[in-house]
């Protein structure tokens, strides 16, 4: 067992961080003990502390350079009040959710293949390793080159984006599996598909919801990066177009709007959805 | 392999004891999984090429031949040279602020609910916005880069390091306190051993952070360096090219990997026991 600890680690030298995100850097981040009044002037402090520093940069840049804040929430109200921010912010989420779904299903496919079997492992292990260290945007302009702007290379290009991120996750998940329950389930004679279903998916449970949760956030930035070439509408798209008219407002206007989405959609749907998922096992802080 | 212990099914591919000669020799080789999944990728590249159009996937060999054509007519040195520096420059910095904004949010209430707040909005932020923006304020000079990887990739480092603050034992610091140990001795001999392999962590996310930032950063705004040489390939719709320049932008960043970052793991932590030691 100890060797087995070691080894898993010296393995890991090479491997690539997992992906953070805001939603699952937060709670590293927290002190154990806050009062909720305290913490809330703490946010507002930072809010102050944010927006005095921002102030204090326009005021010694151009304007049309570095916006002031007034001049980007105008740009957010302009936007929501024209109601041009419901087209674009569906078409990239739609975009984001098809190709995460696309994402999982091959990432957890390869990563079942590489966490059961030896030989495909280390068949597969390098290209992983290569494919996550690609800069996003060389895939979708290969997509581009091969399929036209449309929807099938935007898909393409951010399904091959992410899909190592899963698979990397998956295969540390099948690594995890208690092997008592396997030695088990084989010396019952279980077969294989029975074992694939009622020990391998069940212990993986919580390593699919990581992926989802860690590559949510993560497929819409390469959607945003795919956009960027491959289409006429979009939150990368937008970014696009008021980068061509210098209209650095315009960007961050989009910017926060999406990022405030993701941020909601994280908290409000894809939190509740692992609560539930994972509503089995107790949470550390209620174990200790 | 030391995942032999973690073995799910019994669905590996392997050669038996009893297995004529021939079959242990095509084992030994060329069915070995490093040698056959580059030989895999090879043929499906050789009958993709052979199927297609040549400007759809060019050949291996249209591949070489641009790449010789690029190492006579451009000046790739040049443009590995310019793309390391900026990638370099803002790592650097992404450190330089990422290391006392973790140590800061670890050392007190008000820093750590400041900051935090700050590093998680520059989290949730995507890397286009500060590469297009880095672009539109500095345009073309070396404080384009600078800021646009610093700002991707600082939040990053700040998260691990705190996370390495966080891990160092207290009992070790109480113990420190009690006889007096200078803080220097403390800061060498019990926080930087136990922060170190979080540093490391960190270093080599924000360096993926900022090459990947750097890349999209030259492909846009720059007229130097590989990115900017992919685009120009892209423009000209020459695949040959784009794949030259894509081949050489991932071996530059790994043989980086490989010489840099795991030379200097392995001296840090030559400390610790081999697998093989153990065993």
């Amino acid at each position: 067992m100890e060797a087995d600890k070691v080894s898993v680690s010296e393995e890991e030298l090479g491997a690539p961080a997992p992906v953070m995100t805001a939603l699952t850097a937060a709670p590293m981040m927290k002190p154990p003990h806050e009062s909720r009044w305290g913490s809330a002037l703490i946010h507002i402090l930072a809010i102050v502390v944010v927006l005095a520093a921002w102030y204090v940069i326009t005021l010694f840049t151009p304007k049309y350079i570095f916006p002031t804040p007034q001049a980007v929430w105008e740009e957010m109200w302009q936007i929501l009040s024209s109601g041009d921010l419901w087209p674009q912010l569906s078409a990239t989420l739609q975009r984001t959710v098809y190709s995460l779904i696309g994402a999982m299903v091959i990432g957890t496919a390869l990563g079942i293949v590489m966490g059961i079997n030896n030989y495909w492992e280390s068949f597969t292990r390098n290209w992983v390793y290569m494919a996550l260290s690609m800069p996003g945007i060389v895939w979708a302009m290969l997509c581009v080159l091969w399929f036209g702007i449309n929807e099938i290379a935007l898909f393409i290009a951010v399904v091959f984006i992410i899909f190592p991120y899963v698979a990397v996750n998956v295969f540390e998940g099948v690594k995890g599996i208690d092997r008592e329950l396997l030695d088990m389930g084989r010396s019952f004679k279980v077969e294989r598909g029975a074992m694939i279903r009622k020990i391998v998916l069940p212990s993986l449970t919580p390593y699919l919801v990581g992926a989802v949760r860690q590559n949510f956030a993560n497929s819409w930035k390469m959607v945003t990066i795919a956009e960027l070439f491959g289409a006429s509408m979009g939150i990368g798209f937008m970014i696009r177009t008021g980068f061509e008219f210098f209209d650095s407002a315009m960007m961050l206007a989009w910017v926060a709007w999406f990022a405030l989405v993701i941020v909601a959609i994280e908290y409000a749907i894809i939190g509740p959805f692992r609560k539930y998922m994972l509503r089995w096992r107790p949470e550390i802080d209620e174990v200790i | 392999m030391p995942t032999q212990a973690n073995r799910v099914g019994h669905v590996s591919i392997g050669v038996q004891p009893e297995d004529p000669p021939w079959k242990r020799l095509l084992f030994k080789t060329v069915l070995q999984p490093k040698v056959a999944s580059v030989l895999v990728i090879v043929v499906c590249w050789l009958i993709a090429a052979a199927l297609l159009p040549q400007d759809v996937i060019p050949g291996p060999l249209d591949v070489l031949r641009e790449a010789k054509h690029i190492a006579i007519n451009d000046n790739p040195l040049q443009a590995i040279g310019i793309t390391m520096l900026r990638i370099l420059a803002a790592w650097a910095v992404a450190m330089a602020i990422g290391t006392p904004v973790g140590i800061l949010m670890a050392s007190g209430r008000v820093f750590n609910g400041v900051l935090r707040d700050l590093v998680l909005v520059f989290m949730a932020l995507p890397l286009v916005i500060w590469a297009l923006l880095a672009v539109l304020w500095f345009g073309g000079s070396l404080m384009a880069p600078i800021v646009a990887g610093a700002a991707v990739a600082f939040p990053f480092t700040a998260v691990n390091v705190y996370e390495g603050v966080a891990s160092v034992d207290r009992d070790m610091l109480r113990m420190a306190r009690v006889y007096r140990l200078p803080k220097l001795v403390v800061l060498r001999k019990i926080m930087m051993p136990s922060m170190m392999p979080f540093i490391f962590a960190s270093a080599r996310q924000a360096f993926a952070m900022v090459w990947k930032t750097i890349a999209i950063l030259e492909i846009f705004g720059a007229s130097s360096g590989m990115g900017w040489e992919i685009e120009g390939q892209y423009e000209r719709s020459s695949l040959a090219g784009v794949f030259v320049w894509i081949i050489t932008f991932a071996a530059v960043m790994m043989v980086f990997e490989l010489a840099v970052f795991s030379t200097f793991e392995k001296h840090t932590f030559r400390w610790r026991p081999k697998i093989g030691d153990l065993r």
